[in-house]
């Protein structure tokens, strides 16, 4: 049968080309779509690894370049902070705040391996602001910051990539003056947005010259003391210039960028698709109305209704193996050359997502047309003849 | 003939609904998609207010220091310093006025906060880009020279901060605890145009930042006025020649010494590309182009294959009618241009159809508040540019279907198909 179908299809192959094409190209878009959908919603379907409700992200300049001022008004700023009861916990750190635009590079050595990863200098109480859990070991104390040798804690990504299977704790990365000690290990750590893949980051102690801070003050805090709050601090200083804005709004600035684009996408793919299956759709009505005969002959010599719808819907799915046997072929290509280095997981989720679209697609436009063949009366249509 | 040919192509249409239905869809749906990023590619390149002598402008956006011993570089805008004594000595364009980028900060009125974009400017900046006042004017040489804290804001900074509509000028503003005087209103822009957008505009003697000191990295983008667009390269060349001069010096840091220096006067779309590619754009920007058409037809090739497709089936249908015609002597060529001109007429009224659905998307996007201030617009040059790519897919979709059909045998075809 199977076989049958597969001969009848290849006879006709020529008028059978533009549907074919139609299905590869089709599938080429759906695998792309399924590919970037089941890439992202795996990483968004990970623990981002902080909690950045009632954080308030505080960009602080003292507008001066001299650091032993800056420890000075640094020191300003602790105790005003502190004096206020509705801030809960608050860290100074670099530039590089969570779901901020900035981002600050450097590469860590071990056994003649140099991975470059994000570093954020922060205070030790940088945990409590953020929540964060630690996967191993320890966070790193106030007199943790006076040790010869600074004290790192790193992603599981980057533990991966520096360490490979050894115990990451006590090791000791750098040279000479740049020695750093592992104490730690968070699970994943997603600072740029919630659908981050997991990345290369390391926290350390930060210095005197980071002026940044993220504040976590408590839950239901007014605007009224926002203000009041930002007034106080910028008027510590006399040129300081100082903004606050919330960790989650952020967040959610930096999420919209990644799937607005994909939304956009979605729905243009979308349409494309349902195109497609409306052309398909109206082919095939045309197609099995031209066979009306053939059909007629078949049931007079004894195809039951079912023969006859199963014979078409075949057909079609036939076509649609064609089509996507080429599409397949190219598909391949991206596992197979590791395109992107994306995990090869998620390419071929792509592919049998696809896959299964476009049969379900090639179904659902065949099965009205066959039905409606497969109603036909062998004497009407022989008498048409 | 032509209008023997129109009526047979509207009894065909309405015959086959669900065909003409199909072919229309794809064919407006299309195009409105090319229309509506046509659009906002138009909006983002284009001259559109208050940029509107874009196509004279030059943008110095970024000036890289290089040291290449150590293979480190540093690159930013430029500072007050390395305007003041150098770029303002080119004496081709024919103003240069210059701002600082854009950033935010917080105010607080009555309960709620605003976020507030702020851009320290010169007082040329408002001769390159020409704002609508709504109310007074922009600050002067003068003011900066008497070193007043005078202040420009938009009409959405004085609807949150005083009430809608009402007069500002000469009322007072805390920006980040500093007091200005208000001296003008404009009709706020789009944020798309990064180089002019923002809610409030300050002279640059007034930053808190030490905008004397003696360095050539800074804040502060260089907008160049070139009295005809035909000037531009000799002002590129002009600042090429600038740059080649400079002295490597460096004021602060000594770990750093930079050997080699680099920037360029880019037009609009070639500092927007530079930033992309992180090189030269101006000279890139054919490639940029290439791509995009690439794309844009990548995207039009599977509803053109399905209107191929749908197109033979419509044809196919009409086996006998072109059996009869053959019979009595039409030529190939003739049926083919019956069935091309056929095709040119859905696609135009598929055209027509993505226009009206194009116009309906972008009015949308302009009044959603999206994009504040987006002035997304069809001018003529996109309207343009959908006619032809229609044009482009009548015969795309219609050449194939009625060549093969032309080519078919009279008996054949009078059976009713192959």
């Amino acid at each position: 049968m199977l076989k049958h179908l597969f001969k009848l299809i290849w006879k006709k192959k020529k008028s059978n080309f533009l549907m074919m094409l139609e299905i590869f190209v089709s599938f080429l878009i759906l695998f792309a779509v399924w590919s970037l959908s089941v890439y992202n919603y795996r990483n968004y379907a990970q623990p981002s690894g902080l909690d950045s409700e009632n954080v308030w992200a505080v960009f602080l300049n003292f507008n001066t370049d001299k650091d032993s001022l800056k420890i000075i008004y640094k020191d300003l700023v602790r105790q005003k902070l502190k004096s206020h009861p509705e801030v809960e916990a608050f860290s100074f750190s670099s530039s590089n705040l969570p779901y901020s635009f900035s981002s600050m590079n450097n590469g860590f050595t071990y056994k003649k391996k140099d991975i470059s990863s994000q570093v954020m200098e922060v205070d030790p109480d940088y945990t409590k602001v953020l929540k964060l859990s630690l996967a191993e070991g320890r966070w790193f104390t106030e007199a943790d910051k006076a040790a010869k040798i600074k004290p790192l804690i790193i992603t599981r990504h980057l533990k991966e990539a520096l360490f490979g299977n050894e115990n990451a704790l006590g090791k000791i990365t750098g040279e000479k003056d740049d020695r750093k000690q592992v104490i730690g290990i968070v699970e994943c750590f997603k600072y740029g947005n919630d659908f981050q893949k997991p990345e290369n980051c390391a926290f350390t102690p930060s210095g005197d010259w980071q002026t940044d801070l993220l504040i976590r003050v408590k839950p239901g805090t007014s605007i009224d003391s926002e203000a009041k709050i930002a007034k106080e601090i910028s008027q510590l200083g006399k040129d300081w210039s100082l903004e606050i804005q919330h960790l989650d709004k952020m967040k959610a600035t930096k999420n919209r960028i990644v799937w607005v684009p994909i939304l956009i996408l979605l729905i243009v793919c979308g349409f494309l698709i349902f195109n497609v299956a409306l052309g398909l759709f109206g082919v095939l009505f045309q197609t099995i109305s031209h066979r009306k005969q053939e059909i007629g002959v078949r049931r007079a010599i004894g195809a039951t209704k079912s023969h006859i719808l199963w014979q078409f819907i075949g057909e079609t799915l036939v076509i649609a193996t064609f089509g996507l046997t080429l599409g397949i072929f190219f598909a391949m290509q991206f596992p197979l050359l590791n395109v992107f280095d994306v995990d090869k997981s998620t390419y071929l989720l792509g592919i049998l997502f696809a896959v299964i679209t476009v049969y379900l697609l090639v179904i659902t436009c065949a099965l009205f047309p066959s039905r409606q063949a497969s109603q036909i009366y062998p004497a009407v249509a022989l008498h048409e003849e | 003939m032509f209008k023997n040919y129109l009526k047979i192509t509207f009894a065909v249409l309405k015959r086959r609904k669900f065909f003409t239905f199909i072919s229309l869809f794809g064919i407006s749906f299309t195009l409105m998609i090319l229309v509506v990023l046509t659009a906002f590619v138009n909006h983002l390149v284009s001259p559109g207010y208050p940029e509107t002598k874009r196509d004279r402008c030059l943008y110095i956006d970024k000036f890289e220091q290089i040291d290449t011993l150590k293979n480190s570089r540093r690159s930013g805008p430029v500072s007050f310093h390395y305007i003041k004594n150098y770029v303002s000595r080119l004496t081709s364009p024919e103003r240069i006025g210059f701002s600082s980028f854009t950033n935010s900060v917080n105010a607080y009125v009555k309960q709620t906060k605003v976020n507030l974009f702020y851009k320290y400017t010169d007082a040329n900046f408002w001769k390159i880009a020409d704002f609508e006042f709504l109310e007074g004017k922009p600050f002067t040489e003068q003011n900066i020279a008497n070193n007043d804290f005078v202040i420009v804001i938009n009409d959405f900074t004085r609807d949150k901060y005083f009430g809608k509509g009402v007069s500002v000028v000469g009322k007072n503003i805390e920006i980040d605890n500093v007091n200005y005087r208000i001296v003008g209103v404009v009709r706020g822009c789009p944020i798309t145009r990064t180089y002019v957008s923002s809610d409030v505009y300050m002279p640059y003697n007034t930053s808190k930042k030490d905008y004397m000191r003696k360095e050539l990295a800074g804040e502060y983008i260089v907008i160049l006025l070139a009295k005809d667009a035909g000037d531009l390269p000799e002002i590129k060349a002009e600042y090429q020649s600038l740059i080649a001069k400079l002295p490597f010096r460096n004021y602060s840091d000594k770990w750093f010494k930079p050997n080699k220096i680099h920037s360029t006067a880019d037009t609009f779309i070639g500092s927007f590309l530079s930033q992309l590619t992180h090189s030269d754009g101006d000279a890139k920007k054919h490639y940029v182009y290439l791509i995009l058409i690439g794309f844009a037809l990548l995207f039009m090739s599977l509803p053109a294959i399905n209107l191929i497709n749908v197109n033979i089936s419509r044809i196919m249908e009409r086996a006998s009618e072109i059996g009869i015609r053959k019979a009595f002597g039409a030529s190939s060529r003739t049926l083919t241009y019956q069935f091309v001109i056929e095709n040119v007429i859905l696609t135009l009224i598929g055209g027509v159809i993505a226009l009206l659905l194009s116009f309906g998307v972008i009015y949308y996007i302009n009044n959603s508040g999206m994009i504040p201030y987006a002035d997304l617009t069809i001018n003529w040059k996109v309207f343009l540019t959908a006619v032809i790519i229609s044009l482009l897919f009548g015969l795309l979709s219609g050449v194939y279907p009625a060549w093969r059909m032309s080519k078919l045998q009279v008996v054949q075809a009078l059976k009713g198909g192959e």
